[in-house]
């Protein structure tokens, strides 16, 4: 267990900065409320969403309109479908790139492989310390919604952002598998970082494509289907997760090779 | 004849085109304290990381207690104590969280010796490994290499950075440790005088290969220097002898290395109209010189 212990002590000051970051961000969604349902009146959401759509036809523009409905759609569309996808995307770029990257860049690497651990254990600790904060940061950011919502006066749909969440999280455990992947194939967090990054592009394309749309993770991420109440895409998830696990033996087998 | 804690059969490492190592063959018998000398790239490094399992040879085998290195292996890695040449501790850590993560993975850890040696070394627990100066992390890294118990101690340059207080306090610790245990300690220097002091077998090796091994005595006695003074100018030519070598001097005042039949040199000298003769000590920094010289 040493080696959870030693993740946990590298990472615990990100989880706080994650908690913190997000949650803020959270309740400036709450805090903007008041003034979006005074600016966006039903024909000012129209006159902007048609306007969006011709200028920018690549996009996947969900209707606008709908989005100011509720308390709920409102807070749904601007937390879940965007700020949250978006900064746990950054997020994760930044907590996998140094694992392996890092420790190889500041000589640590020597200290933990000369040690008996084995290579499945040091992987394996990474990984799941990193998911799980990764996971406790969502929910945490998300579920403070409850008790702010009832504070201002408004109900708040729990199943929603619960299933939310459950579809998202098997892609950001995807995204943050191969983020892990590519940290073993350099020395240098920075060119690990970059490279993840250039991936998650990569990744985003088809967002791009009205034709292939429903092959992008961030469109999974952002869950538009769960407004228009079509239920989670449970193949989707388990999908994401059996591509984590190929990213996580990859991972290990990559590990394995590692010469301090 | 007990097994050797460490066997080196042949053992080849290359990086692209350069060869780090080339045949190198070794044994280290168990508790001894084995001195690994060499000139910067002589290979010294690789060796000790191919022990530990963390580089692979490209030819031939590395045995450790008996078995063959083929990879990191934890159940060998947790009777061997390892103090790196290198910085390798983790800076944001205290030394506190640096003994917890290593703990759980050494099932003979002595407590009261980390006790001990936290005292001792006087290294404070909760100041962060970045605030340390090199000694401190240095005597922070023996302490885990030590309160494991190790069967092994390998140390890959210990002492370097090290200011002689501290370097004299390192040795008399490691002496200290092999007094009442029975481990083998393996280590490579560049400080030759802390190597002659304390180890009892030295290997010297240069280019990745073996250049000599031999029991600290044996090594001293086999390159015996002898310093003479004749009553009478003697030529050079008049001292061609078998197995004596003429260092330095002229006329009445020689400096000799004597090798191979020592005794039999010292009578065919004697026959000569010596003063005086005396044995000069050699120290392993002569010997080392002289071995670097050689090949």
């Amino acid at each position: 267990m040493g080696i959870y212990y030693k993740e946990w002590i590298e990472s615990r000051w990100r989880l706080v900065t994650g908690i913190i970051v997000l949650t803020a961000l959270s309740l400036f969604n709450v805090i903007m409320y008041p003034w979006i349902q005074t600016l966006m009146t039903p024909d000012m959401a129209r006159l902007m969403e048609s306007m969006m759509r011709q200028m920018m036809p690549f996009i996947d523009m969900p209707a606008l309109e709908p989005m100011f409905d509720s308390w709920n759609t409102y807070l749904y569309g601007s937390w879940i479908s965007k700020t949250l996808y978006q900064t746990i995307t950054i997020f994760i770029l930044l907590a996998a790139a140094p694992l392996f990257a890092g420790e190889e860049n500041r000589g640590t690497l020597q200290f933990l492989l000369s040690k008996p651990i084995s290579t499945l254990e040091i992987v394996s600790a990474k990984y799941l310390v990193n998911v799980a904060e990764i996971i406790l940061i969502a929910l945490v950011s998300t579920f403070i919604l409850y008790p702010v919502s009832l504070i201002m006066g408004e109900s708040f749909n729990a199943s929603l952002f619960a299933l939310g969440l459950i579809q998202a999280i098997p892609g950001y455990i995807m995204l943050f598998s191969i983020a892990f992947f590519i940290s073993t194939l350099f020395k240098d967090s920075i060119k690990a970082l970059a490279a993840s990054a250039i991936g998650f592009a990569i990744l985003s394309v088809p967002s791009f494509l009205p034709d292939f749309r429903h092959l992008s993770v961030f469109r999974i991420l952002q869950g538009f289907n769960l407004l228009e109440n079509e239920g989670v895409m449970w193949s989707v998830a388990a999908i994401f997760l059996i591509i984590s696990a190929g990213f996580f033996i990859l991972t290990y087998i990559m590990a394995t090779k590692k010469e301090a | 004849m007990p097994e050797p804690v460490i066997k080196l059969e042949s053992v080849c490492k290359s990086y692209g085109n350069t060869k780090a190592l080339a045949n190198l063959t070794f044994s280290v018998e168990a508790q001894s304290i084995f001195g690994f000398l060499g000139p910067n790239g002589a290979g010294k490094s690789t060796t000790i990381k191919i022990l530990m399992g963390l580089r692979k040879s490209s030819s031939g085998q590395a045995f450790v207690f008996g078995n063959p290195i083929k990879g990191r292996n934890p159940a060998i890695l947790s009777r061997i104590g390892y103090v790196p040449e290198t910085d390798s501790l983790y800076p944001s850590f205290t030394a506190n969280q640096i003994i917890a993560t290593v703990k759980p993975y050494y099932p003979n850890w002595d407590i009261g010796l980390e006790k001990t040696y936290l005292e001792k070394f006087e290294l404070p627990q909760n100041k962060k490994i970045s605030e340390y100066s090199l000694g401190m992390k240095r005597k922070l890294q023996l302490l885990l290499a030590l309160c494991i118990r190790p069967e092994l101690l390998i140390m890959d340059e210990p002492t370097l950075g090290l200011d002689p207080i501290m370097r004299y306090k390192f040795l008399q610790t490691l002496v200290l440790e092999v007094a009442q245990s029975n481990i083998t300690i393996f280590f490579s220097s560049h400080n030759l005088s802390e190597v002659e002091r304390i180890c009892d077998t030295v290997a010297f090796i240069k280019n990745g290969q073996l250049i000599e091994l031999k029991k600290m005595e044996e090594l001293k006695k086999k390159g015996q220097r002898l310093r003479v003074v004749f009553q009478k100018d003697i030529p050079q030519s008049a001292l061609a002898i078998p197995g004596v070598e003429i260092l330095e001097g002229s006329g009445k005042h020689y400096i000799f290395s004597v090798s191979g039949d020592g005794a039999k040199a010292l009578e065919e000298l004697n026959k000569l109209p010596v003063f005086i003769m005396e044995d000069m000590d050699l120290s392993l920094e002569d010997i080392f010189v002289e071995k670097m010289e050689e090949k």
